[in-house]
């Protein structure tokens, strides 16, 4: 932007600012720095490590149980983060899983048509989420029942088919599971809501 | 060669040298000096060592600093070469010592002052009358020392010269003056040869017979009136410059023109038409004053310690206020009987040689300024080339200088028409070079014409297409495109998206589930492939983006450039907008937003369609429902993206260009920054010559570009990098624990790839804003985000 240069006028290149006082900018340069970082390492740090490293076993071996919280209490494993390679090497404590080894990314909530692997499971479940899982010899009818659920909270709750189960349906928490032969709605949406969110890289809580 | 510093005041100014060139206060050149090594090349440069020498001196600087600031000092005329100082000596250099003291200002380490004082005593001068200011360039012309003078005058002394002719004695009445001129000089300083001519001149016949051997031809007789025009005629026709001299009535003037450089005086027709008043009102001080102008033009033509200020200029003394003032400036007229047999490119090559190496125009100069265009903007006009995507801001009298040339006016004819729409003197020269600089303006007509081009016209996209080759997309893409861009970019069509963007905005407040997650990218069973789609996604939206942006421009009819380029594995999309400069601030923003207007809509699609999914109203397939989540997750990120306004975003341009702002970015880093580190002279320069209106809104925008990037800064080392070599460790792992036959194994590896050549470089990129720097004036405003 020089073409000023039709203009006569010499002021046009002289200088318009005033010499600024160095050691005050830097100051306040400073003190923003240190209030910005300060927020970021207390608030913005934990959850990325959290969701970094995975959860440690420390925090309690066993989930707070309560009165009328639907479902059974699981053992709590380590829940350190694997490769996908070492997926095959881990023992669960439970069918399906409701703790322990996983991978590194969590899965996106919704209905899967095909088994969702239990490293990604747990991740799920690490987060507060919701398995939804059912044998094969669950009707269509039945499944496409448990997907209508499973839409109605659609950052809650993964619905997906699962061999391992043998037969009839089996939901999932951390450290918290519920199976049963027949579809029940009343006792999936039960569970649902009183356990989601009840974790969440720690105990929240929070109940439902 | 053994440098010597020239006398001058200079002192230190923290990092620079204030040298005074001029008794006048503030009156300061400024050389910078951070490490001292100039100010200790003056200190020890006192000509007695050489420049070896030099940096054998016990606390010299490094032989590369004092090169370069001996490079520096020359450049600024401060240093000279004391060995060429000593070709002469005793009487004549004591006779000569103020003249020499006088070039010493000018000359450097290559030119020293004796070669000045020599060129003067080699010189042959006619001098055509020893009148008023014939008798004063006598004077001079010997006093400088000139080798020979040959004084052609008719006239006898009269009684009546002895109120400014100083070279006679009453005892000279009624001799001729020519003799009597002479003999002055001689006894004033037999170095100088003076020969006298009785003679009259009454043609260009008598002119030229004079000129063999001839360095210079001092015009300064006024009878008869067409002297000067024979005196033009034959220097033309012999190639020798020539200085011409008058009176008329209060005022005194003086030009000069120089063969093959500048035009002659019969190119200036106005020239013609008004002869000399035949009243002769002269004075001691005024034929001194225009005298000692005019000698020291011939000073300049015959020693080159500068180039001539009169070629084809002519200047006026006003001996009321005392004022010398340029009247007019000349080019060289293509229809002029004298010197329009001058091939025009010739004249432009030499023009460029006169002109400290730099290109310049002729004033008779015509050139092509058709494929520019000019638009108001604020006070001021945005001047630009479709083509080339430069744009500049000019003042509203360079609007008429562009009006002339459009108009087939040469520079000379732009200069009075601007001259008398501004009602003060208009440099048009320095105008258009200025321009030409900028790569707006391309070579005279006539001497594209002399070099076999020709001149074409093209229409604006024409042109565009021209520019941006690989952007190509044929006639048949042309309509299509032009088709899109008018359904796409409609009133009906924008306004939809920004609903569809409210809508989104209330859907996703009232309904959690449906708000973007970072969940959403492992919407596949394997975790590999999940991220990979992802990418592909990102990738393929964002140039969705931009060919919005690139819609929005064709929308205008301008061109915009879409290139895709590659960073590391990623491809690359950006559009460039900078040609919204040739149209009206409101037509602009349409373009700027028609990226985010895409967004808009594809975020609203997706968040309605999986509202109905939710709500039971339509039932996807689940696998599109999950997919519709990464949409909206990458669609929100893109339009957050664009909102801070302190990185060059598409918001960032919104603004700028409601602000009437024209390097807002550049301008704001610079104010800013200087307020913790010394700016660089580029930068100072830089930020000196910004905008009034870019440094007013600088005030606050700076402090708004201060607090982001302190705070993108902690988002990038406090999330994103962290995250990313997190995410790039455990796809190693991946690849490292699976079997090199597995497809996971590849897809692992795919992803590790990408996330280490791309997942780190983003965000730096992003938060500094383009690293890759806009280059010069261009670019000013950004490529669509």
């Amino acid at each position: 932007m020089t073409t000023h240069d039709i203009s006569t006028d010499p002021s046009e290149t002289t200088p318009r600012l005033a010499e600024p006082r160095r050691l005050v900018w830097w100051t306040m340069l400073i003190v923003l720095a240190l209030v910005s970082g300060s927020g970021v390492v207390a608030l913005v740090w934990p959850v990325v490590v959290d969701s970094t490293v995975g959860s440690p076993r420390s925090e309690s071996t066993i989930a707070p149980d309560g009165p009328g919280l639907p479902g059974t209490a699981v053992p709590i494993l380590d829940s350190p983060h694997i490769p996908v390679g070492l997926a095959g090497t881990v023992h669960y404590n439970s069918v399906p899983a409701t703790s322990g080894p996983h991978f590194a990314v969590p899965p996106a909530m919704g209905s899967y048509d095909d088994p969702m692997p239990e490293g990604l499971q747990v991740h799920a479940l690490e987060h507060g989420h919701i398995g939804v899982q059912y044998a094969s010899d669950v009707s269509a009818s039945d499944v496409e029942t448990l997907r209508r659920i499973g839409a109605r909270y659609p950052d809650d709750v993964f619905v997906a088919p699962d061999p391992a189960i043998g037969h009839g349906i089996a939901l999932t928490a951390w450290g918290r599971i519920d199976t049963f032969d027949a579809l029940d709605e009343a006792r999936i949406v039960r569970f649902i809501d009183a356990l989601k969110g009840r974790y969440d890289h720690g105990w929240t809580g929070r109940r439902g | 060669m053994r440098p010597r510093a020239k006398t001058v005041p200079w002192l230190r100014d923290g990092h620079d040298l204030a040298v005074a060139l001029n008794p006048v206060p503030g009156d300061l050149r400024r050389l910078a000096d951070p490490d001292g090594t100039l100010e200790w090349v003056l200190r020890n440069a006192d000509g007695s060592r050489t420049v070896a020498a030099l940096t054998s001196v016990p606390d010299a600087p490094e032989p590369k600093a004092i090169t370069a600031a001996l490079a520096m000092l020359d450049q600024a005329a401060l240093v000279a070469d004391a060995d060429a100082t000593a070709l002469m000596g005793g009487e004549q250099r004591e006779q000569w010592r103020n003249n020499l003291e006088f070039f010493d200002a000018y000359a450097t380490l290559e030119i020293g002052v004796d070669v000045y004082h020599q060129r003067l005593r080699e010189s042959r001068v006619l001098l055509l009358g020893a009148g008023g200011l014939g008798s004063v360039m006598l004077m001079n012309l010997v006093g400088l020392g000139v080798g020979e003078v040959v004084v052609v005058d008719d006239d006898v002394v009269e009684t009546a010269n002895f109120s400014r002719q100083f070279t006679y004695r009453t005892a000279d009445i009624g001799r001729p003056k020519a003799l009597r001129a002479a003999q002055w000089a001689r006894a004033f300083s037999a170095r100088t040869t003076v020969t006298p001519l009785i003679r009259r001149i009454e043609s260009e016949a008598d002119v030229t017979e004079l000129l063999d051997g001839i360095d210079l031809v001092v015009s300064a007789i006024d009878q008869p009136a067409e002297a000067p025009m024979w005196v033009n005629a034959a220097c033309h026709a012999a190639r020798v410059p020539s200085l011409y001299g008058g009176f008329f009535f209060s005022k005194g003037r003086y030009e000069s023109v120089w063969p093959e450089h500048s035009g002659c005086l019969a190119c200036l027709v106005l020239g013609e038409r008004f002869a000399l008043e035949p009243i002769n009102r002269a004075t001691g001080p005024s034929v001194s004053i225009v005298g000692g102008l005019m000698a020291l033009e011939a000073v300049r033509y015959l020693t080159r310690y500068a180039p001539p200020a009169a070629a084809a200029r002519s200047w006026i003394v006003d001996f009321a206020t005392g004022e010398v003032s340029e009247a007019v400036r000349w080019g060289r007229s293509p229809h002029c009987p004298v010197c329009s047999d001058q091939p025009a490119l010739v004249e432009q090559e030499s023009q460029q040689s006169t002109d400290d190496g730099r290109g310049g125009y002729a004033p008779s100069d015509q050139i092509d300024v058709a494929h520019l265009t000019v638009q108001p903007d604020g006070g001021e006009f945005l001047l630009g080339d479709l083509a080339s995507g430069t744009f500049v801001a000019i003042p509203q009298v360079g609007v008429v200088v562009l009006d002339s040339l459009r108009d087939g006016e040469t520079i000379a004819q732009a200069t009075t028409r601007a001259t008398a729409f501004a009602e003060t003197d208009v440099n048009v020269l320095e105008f258009v070079d200025a321009l030409r600089e900028q790569g707006l303006l391309g070579a005279p007509i006539a001497a594209i014409a002399a070099a076999g081009a020709q001149v074409t016209h093209r229409t604006d996209l024409e042109a565009a297409e021209s520019a941006a080759a690989p952007g190509r997309i044929g006639r048949l893409g042309s309509r299509i495109a032009d088709a899109a861009a008018h359904t796409l970019l409609s009133p009906v069509a924008l306004s939809l998206a920004a609903l569809s963007l409210v809508g989104a905005l209330i859907v996703m407040w009232l309904v959690p589930g449906l708000r973007p997650s970072w969940e959403s990218i492992i919407f596949l069973p394997d975790p590999a492939l999940s991220i990979l789609v992802n990418i592909v996604t990102v990738v393929v939206l964002a140039c969705m983006h931009e060919a919005s942006h690139w819609l929005g421009a064709r929308r205008l009819g301008l061109p915009a450039t879409f290139s895709v380029s590659r960073r590391g594995l990623f491809l690359v999309f950006e559009t460039d907008l900078t040609r919204l400069w040739a149209v009206p601030r409101n037509s602009r923003y349409v373009a700027f937003l028609a990226g985010s207007a895409f967004d808009s809509a594809v975020l609203g699609a997706s968040v309605f369609a999986r509202l109905a999914h939710q709500q039971g109203w339509v039932t996807l397939p689940e696998i599109l429902n999950r997919f519709l989540a990464i949409v909206v997750l990458t669609q929100v990120i893109a339009l957050i993206g664009q909102t801070p306004v302190f990185m060059r975003t598409d918001l960032y341009a919104v603004l700028v260009s409601a602000l009437g702002c024209r390097n807002l970015y550049q301008t704001s880093m610079l104010s800013m920054k200087r307020h913790f580190v010394r700016l660089s002279a580029a930068e100072q320069s830089e930020l000196d010559n910004a905008s009034e209106r870019d440094l007013q809104v600088a005030r606050w925008f700076g402090a708004l570009y201060l607090i982001g990037v302190v705070g993108l800064t902690y988002l990038l080392l406090g999330v994103f990098v962290p995250a990313a070599f997190s995410m790039i460790v455990w796809s190693v792992q991946n690849v490292a624990t699976t079997a090199i036959t597995s497809v996971t194994f590849w897809e692992a590896l795919l992803v590790a790839l990408f996330l280490s050549a791309e997942i780190l470089w983003p965000p730096v990129h992003w938060a500094f804003g383009r690293l890759r720097r806009p280059r010069s004036a261009r670019a000013l405003i950004p490529a669509g985000a």
